[in-house]
């Protein structure tokens, strides 16, 4: 069976093509209007990549924000779920992923899973910028940089300086007066890397991290947030390929899974 | 009465924009809404929500007193011969109305119960007194504030929850009270009065037992949104409580006799934490739509505290105080007293009793006693192995989204 | 036509093991072994196996003369009630089939209806009214199947009301019950005919059936000032009396009658332990005469809708004190007795037989509650003790009035006799116990104990929650309104639990 597992986020929705061995394709694209416009095609991106035709997919698994508002779906799972689901199949080299650190343009998870890969706990930052992928997108337009160009110059920061605020808009005002007293754009993009994973550090003790942490979603794709991460929590993060998939695999995955608990209206 | 007067009262502030006052109709509109969806309404669940609905414009037969919580006995205010009711208020544009007398982190129960105090045409302004229970620091403050506008008498209540140590204070503070509201109603209270209103009283938490007890078994019987709505109408509807009795034995009756034809197989929760006052069903509302059970809760609002009867076996005037005060104060849920054994002592047992798979705790933001609670009681189940979420909101309706992915994941991990 | 009687007769030595105390002993600690044990079997059968063990045991032992003579005075004409009806009642109770049960207990009413109608039929005509003759195992059996019949149907305040009104009309009128013919009753009357004035003699405490060999006491239950006497000697204080008033002396000599009546005491301790074991307190809360009447101002109390005086810690604490002391200089100058000289008196003070008992309320209470306000007794005189006795009497007298009249059962917290029993409370086979994790702290269980007891309410975090003073009213039980939060049990097994009204 071809299952495909979508994942509908507030900015980009995602697609894997997953036969129950392999991942066949993986594809990303920046959301439409309307959710469902996105699912059908993210969905069909995907089957092109792959070579398929949209009828051999047997099972379609929809997770995210706009899970119930794709429009289609045979299952419907949080992202959560999906989180642990793909972490733990895709495995890491270091060990089995006991934690999940998912980091998105708009919110931020941590699940605690269980020895049996099970998820335990989790915690959610939904409701403030601070701590999400969001908090850097702001303070790098604020420095008229580009992502990628604010990563790099994080890199290369040699002097550490703290930033006092933890709001996303109080911070910016506190990058421009940054900017006046003549600190370089290096070091404030390292200070601005330091305060999120402050934020997303004490996210994770409190749910009690343990190896190894698997570092999901889109904000893994940031090189220097990862070494902030690691130094700041005292253990080993492991990225795995193509991290902001990760989730849509996992609500593949959920589809080859004996019946589980959907809503009512699923 | 004894109570020292103030020397600082200030001019009551009223803000009576009707702007404001339509948001507040639109919030119970939708709330309404909301609840035709449910399935497996009883046919007679109209009356209970009409009775909520139309209390400020109740018909006031008697001299009325406002009761801001639990602790506050109705049946005191039954044995003079007036009416009751429960000015709490749950509706998130009141929040809005209250934030224009104060501002800051203050409980949204407060600012909306403000909110309302500040509207002339609202509920709590048809009362002609009311008691302030000094619970929570916020409440104390609230009584201060109240007092600009009606007669209140504070409550005052003891630190500890130590029935040997405070019993008989707390029975003189009720003596003072029985004092301030017959000087209200203009009728004393008198033996074979409160005698009476006892009863009624324990009728009334005999139904609600009743219907803790068909849902467990039922749980499809009736939504806990519409037993809340059950509840809430003898609660909050200065109505007297004569004419629900009938109609509620007959709901419950109702619900007795349900059958499911399918077997049940959402998850059974146990809800716990802060009182979810109507219109703000939101909580219980996300947790059944997103497909569990909530079979109990230990909520003040709900079919807990509710259920328990002020009894003694004695009659003299003492003794029925006395047994009020068991009842209201020293077997309360709340946390805002030293310790939560109580409130952590009923999870254990329901989720025990009901056979839960799980807790949902709903910790009102902004709520200092519950906030310091959260922590403790997530060690505490997660020692004896059992599921908890934490859902942290505060009235407003905005973040319903978050709240229900919380709760699907945490479905998600029981099965 | 007197079956019962006929079928206890015709059993005779083979009925003495239901008598036994002993016997019951065992069977209880066998029931309350088994309580916990997952095994169905072993709890349905180990029990009776035990029983039957022991009554072997016990009917083979009747045979040695020695030892028959030592089971006899651990008899007790209440056992076979035990055995028959009250044991069974309990463990059956909540079981479809009781009410298959109840015709059991109905057929020994019968039975006991059917004996005193032979025994009235063959009193000789014009004797005049000698009242209901019946021996006293059939009487037992009759009332307490009395009392098992309306259980089901009377709540369970009621049916403790019945209990002890039963309980008071037989302690206090008690005698007429238990004489087996018109010429007993003479001659009880006449070992009575003369009362000294100074002395109470021994003759007064002598029951209608008087037994040289066996003693019998109840734990709390006044007593030889009944109105003629019942079977019963009287209190487990008038037992330790007469324990401290052996002559040692002459024991530790060898003095043969002074040996036998230290064997009888004995006997009648031991037995009486052995009951405080079986049931603690239970007595004093459910039979004890004195608290009925006492209990009578109380319910006065309650009529006018007063309301009652709660017990500090330190009169607990008085209270308590003051009864130890009392009883143990009672039981002092009790010792002193065979010392007395000609005149009575020991060191130029003029001491009773009874020192404790003179003291006591029921000297003034008993005979008024059983023959009227003529027979009220002068309080002793000045010349006993230098006024002590009777300051003593009088000062105990108002007290007990008081304590009943205002807060309820203080004065159980006073009395010796109960005290005795106090120990048994915590270990004894019937129990109190508590589920905290139900517990909401209410403290209703507090307000209504009549004796004031904290702990009940207080414990939050074991399951045993026995007292010294507790005796077993089980309003506690009665009236806390979480399910299954307190419960009583006996051997283990639950026999009480608290529910919602």
């Amino acid at each position: 069976m071809i299952a495909a597992g979508l994942d509908i986020g507030s900015t980009t929705s995602k697609a894997v093509l997953f036969d129950g061995e392999r991942i066949l394709a993986r594809a990303v694209i920046p959301n439409a209007i309307l959710p469902s416009e996105s699912a059908r095609d993210v969905l069909s991106l995907a089957c092109t990549q792959a070579g398929l035709d949209e009828e051999t997919i047997k099972a379609v698994a929809v997770t995210g924000y706009g899970r119930r508002l794709a429009g289609f779906g045979d299952l419907i799972i949080t992202e959560i779920r999906a989180s642990a689901l793909g972490a733990r199949f895709l495995g890491s080299p270091h060990g089995p992923i006991r934690t999940v650190l998912d980091l998105g343009g708009q919110d931020t998870k941590v699940i605690a899973l269980a020895d049996d890969g099970q998820v335990q706990d989790f915690a959610m930052n939904d409701k403030c910028a601070a701590g999400t992928g969001r908090f850097l997108e702001m303070l790098a337009r604020k420095l008229d940089c580009s992502m990628a160009e604010f990563i790099e110059a994080a890199l290369a920061s040699t002097a550490a300086i703290h930033m006092n605020a933890t709001c996303a808009v109080f911070a910016e005002s506190e990058v421009v007066s940054l900017l006046a007293r003549n600190v370089p754009k290096t070091d404030i993009a390292a200070a601005a890397h330091q305060a999120i994973a402050d934020r997303i550090a004490a996210m994770v003790r409190r749910i009690g991290a343990r190896e190894v942490l698997a570092f999901v979603g889109g904000g893994a794709l940031n090189r220097a947030l990862l070494a902030t991460l690691e130094e700041n929590l005292g253990i080993r993060l492991w990225v795995p390929e193509s991290p902001q998939t990760v989730v849509a695999l996992g609500a593949a995955l959920a589809a080859f899974q004996p019946l589980s608990l959907g809503s009512p209206r699923s | 009465m004894t109570r020292p007067e103030s020397p600082y009262r200030l001019p009551p502030r009223w803000t009576d924009r009707p702007a404001l006052l339509r948001k507040q109709q639109a919030v119970i509109a939708e709330q309404q809404r909301r609840l035709q969806e449910l399935p497996a309404r009883p046919p007679t669940i109209g009356f209970f929500e009409q009775r909520l609905i139309s209390a400020p414009t109740a018909p006031k037969r008697a001299p009325r007193i406002g009761l801001l919580c639990q602790f506050a006995p109705p049946e005191l205010v039954w044995a003079a011969g007036g009416e009751a009711v429960r000015f709490d208020c749950g509706n998130s544009a009141a929040v809005m109305a209250g934030e224009e007398l104060v501002t800051g982190d203050i409980c949204p129960l407060v600012k909306a119960t403000l909110g309302q105090v500040a509207s002339p045409a609202a509920l709590p302004n048809s009362c002609d007194a009311w008691i302030v229970p000094a619970s929570c620091d916020a409440k104390k403050k609230l009584a201060e504030w109240l007092a600009d506008y009606k007669p209140v008498f504070p409550l005052p209540l003891p630190p500890t929850l130590d029935s040997a140590r405070y019993s008989t204070w707390v029975v003189s503070e009720f003596e003072r009270l029985a004092d301030f509201i017959a000087s209200i109603t203009h009728r004393r209270i008198r033996r074979q009065a409160l005698q009476a209103a006892l009863a009624l009283g324990n009728q009334r938490a005999a139904l609600i037992r009743r219907l803790h007890e068909a849902r467990l078994a039922q749980p499809g019987a009736m939504s806990l949104q519409d037993a809340f709505l059950l509840v809430q109408s003898s609660l909050f509807s200065p109505e007297p409580i004569e004419t629900w009795i009938p109609e509620a034995e007959m709901t419950i009756r109702h619900a007795e006799a349900f059958r499911a034809s399918r077997h049940r197989l959402r998850p059974r929760l146990v809800l716990t934490g802060a009182p979810i006052v109507w219109p703000n069903f939101k909580p219980i509302q996300v947790l059944e739509e997103c497909g569990a059970d909530v079979v109990s809760d230990t909520l003040c609002t709900g079919l807990q505290t509710c259920a328990d009867p002020a009894r003694t076996d004695e009659s003299s005037m003492n003794a029925l105080l006395r047994a009020l005060a068991a009842r209201s104060v020293f077997g309360s849920l709340c946390p805002c007293f030293t310790d939560a054994t109580n409130r952590f002592n009923r999870v254990l047992d329901l989720v025990e009793r009901t056979h839960a798979r799980g807790v949902v705790h709903y910790a009102l933001r902004l709520c200092q006693p519950f906030d310091l609670e959260t922590g403790r009681l997530e060690q505490l189940l997660k020692a004896r192995g059992i599921p908890l979420l934490t859902l942290r909101t505060d009235y407003s309706l905005e973040d319903t989204e978050q709240l229900r992915v919380r709760v699907e994941a945490f479905l998600e991990t029981l099965v | 036509m007197d079956p019962l009687n006929t079928l206890l007769q015709a059993a005779g030595v083979w009925i003495r093991p239901l008598q036994s105390l002993l016997v019951a002993l065992a069977t209880a600690l066998a029931l309350q072994g088994v309580a916990g044990s997952r095994s169905a079997a072993l709890r349905r059968l180990l029990p009776g196996a035990v029983f039957l063990v022991a009554a072997a045991i016990h009917w083979v032992a009747q045979r040695h003369p020695g030892w028959s003579l030592w089971l006899y005075r651990l008899e007790h004409p209440l056992v076979p009630a035990f055995f028959l009806l009250v044991l069974p009642a309990l463990l059956l109770h909540g079981h479809r089939l009781y009410p298959l049960f109840l015709l059991w207990p109905a057929s020994l009413l019968a039975g006991l209806v059917l004996h005193i109608r032979h025994q009235l039929l063959l009193q000789p005509p014009g004797s005049g009214f000698v009242g209901f003759p019946s021996a006293p195992v059939p009487l037992a059996l009759g009332l307490v199947a009395f009392l098992v019949l309306i259980h089901p149907v009377l709540p369970l305040r009621t049916w403790r009301v019945s209990v002890r009104l039963t309980a008071l009309v037989l302690l206090l009128w008690g005698g007429f019950l238990f004489r087996t013919s018109p010429a007993d009753f003479e001659r009880a009357m006449a070992r009575r005919a003369s009362p000294r004035n100074d002395l109470i003699a021994f003759s007064e405490t002598t029951p209608v059936l008087y037994d040289p060999e066996r003693l019998v006491y109840l734990p709390a239950a006044p007593c030889r000032f009944s109105a003629d006497g019942g079977y019963v000697q009287g209190c487990g204080m008038e037992l330790l009396q007469r324990l401290a008033q052996l002559d040692t002396r002459a024991i530790s000599s060898g003095a043969l009658s002074e040996r036998a009546l230290l064997a009888v005491a004995l006997g009648a301790l031991t037995s009486l332990s052995i009951a405080l074991f079986l049931a603690g307190r239970w007595w004093c809360g459910w039979v004890c005469p004195l608290a009925t009447l006492g209990d009578v101002l109380d319910a006065l109390r309650r009529r006018l809708h007063l309301p009652h005086v709660k017990t500090s810690p330190t009169a607990q604490r008085a209270a308590f004190w003051s009864g130890l002391s009392l009883g143990s200089f009672g039981l002092l100058m009790a010792a002193a007795v065979p010392r007395l000289d000609a005149q009575g008196r020991f060191l130029g003070c003029k001491i009773p037989l009874y020192p404790f008992c003179k003291i006591c309320p029921a000297q003034q209470i008993c005979p008024v509650a059983a023959r009227g306000p003529t027979a009220y007794p002068p309080l002793p005189g000045r010349e006993w003790l230098g006024g002590f006795f009777g300051v003593a009497a009088l000062a105990l007298l108002i007290f007990f009035v008081a304590a009943f009249a205002l807060s309820r059962r203080l004065f159980c917290r006073f009395c010796p006799m109960g005290l005795l029993g106090g120990p048994f409370n915590n270990g004894g086979l019937l129990a109190l116990r508590k589920r905290p994790v139900r517990c909401n702290r209410c403290g209703l269980c507090r307000d209504v104990c009549p004796v004031d007891i904290p702990t009940v309410a207080a414990e939050m975090k074991r399951s045993e929650v026995a007292h010294w003073s507790c005796h077993y009213c089980l309003k506690c039980v009665e009236w806390c309104p979480q399910p299954d939060c307190l419960r009583a049990e006996f051997a283990g097994r639950p026999i009480l639990r608290s529910h919602w009204p």
